[in-house]
């Protein structure tokens, strides 16, 4: 198979997702961030923001680790190793895709 | 890919979404000029010679920037538009980008003690377009207006650096060794002119940002 095509055969499809690729993207920069940035940043509502961050939990891609800022609910995520490897792999293989 | 290289860099823009990086440096950079105006202006015997007075004003400049930056975050920035904590090797690139940036003014300052300020004008610009470009890259980039703010920034260093020696000296002030009048001189007013011009950057993003931002009706999540 053409080296391009095999390429794009190995792109993450868990990332893949514009939706997923978006959330992956911002939280691959920080240490952390919390539900209410992926939402200002992605323009997300609530529903879905929440659905693409149980696909990525799932794949355990993503940390979420809810806690509290002062009295209001807070939700952090961040990238674990597996998930920043696999948005390095997907970076490397859209790239030669290209 | 250029709109995930693009998304990448968002988080690093967000810092100064809310003004408070440019209020930090300004309100740091107008605290030094005020520190650095009192000594050169004061008599050699005055407190603002004294080493504990040197001390207790930084500890106080710097415990003022850390918690006023902190208060604005939790309780404007926050929970408007979310947290974000960075990398620590992101805050090691800035350690290393302070420490070359104070290199090459000490540099600066060392060429200005050995010639005529004339003849060290071109480091003198060359330190100052240094510091604009960190400035395009850390804050220009997000929002359009700011590039006119660069231009400023830019357009008051060539100004300063081809001010007549006279007027670089008095700003300078008795204090100062003769061989290093006109570079402090030159530094300092540099130093009020954009720690004004950032405050001023700062405050207008700050409104901006409050005015254009409502806080989310109810919790976070």
């Amino acid at each position: 198979m053409n080296h391009q095509i095999q390429s794009i055969a190995e792109l993450d499809r868990i990332i893949h997702e514009p939706g997923r690729l978006m959330i992956v993207t911002l939280l691959y920069s920080v240490d952390q961030a919390d539900f209410l940035y992926l939402q200002y940043e992605t323009g997300m509502n609530r529903g879905t923001l929440s659905s693409h961050i149980s696909r990525l939990e799932q794949a355990e891609y993503v940390k979420v680790e809810k806690t509290f800022r002062g009295k209001v609910p807070q939700t952090l995520l961040r990238l674990t190793r597996m998930g920043r490897k696999s948005f390095e792999r997907y970076r490397k293989n859209l790239r030669e895709a290209l | 890919m250029e709109q995930i290289e693009s998304l990448l860099k968002r988080p690093a823009l967000y810092c100064n979404i809310d003004g408070v990086w440019e209020l930090g440096m300004g309100a740091m950079g107008m605290g030094y000029f005020v520190l650095i105006w009192l000594q050169t202006h004061s008599s050699v015997n005055s407190i603002w010679h004294s080493m504990w007075t040197l001390f207790v004003y930084v500890g106080i400049l710097s415990a003022g920037l850390f918690f006023g930056t902190k208060v604005i975050k939790t309780r404007i920035t926050y929970p408007r538009t979310g947290f974000v904590s960075y990398r620590k090797s992101s805050a090691v690139w800035a350690f290393v980008i302070a420490f070359l940036v104070a290199a090459l003014v000490a540099l600066s300052a060392y060429t200005f003690s050995k010639r005529p300020m004339g003849a060290a004008t071109p480091a003198f610009l060359i330190g100052s377009l240094v510091f604009v470009s960190m400035y395009v890259y850390r804050v220009a980039l997000a929002a359009p207006w700011k590039w006119i703010v660069a231009f400023v920034l830019t357009i008051s260093a060539v100004i300063i650096a081809f001010l007549p020696s006279s007027v670089l000296a008095s700003i300078a002030g008795h204090s100062v060794p003769p061989g290093l009048d006109q570079i402090g001189g030159a530094f300092l007013l540099l130093c009020f002119v954009w720690s004004t011009i950032s405050l001023i950057s700062g405050g207008i993003s700050l409104y901006i940002y409050v005015r254009n931002t409502p806080k989310p009706s109810s919790e976070t999540e």
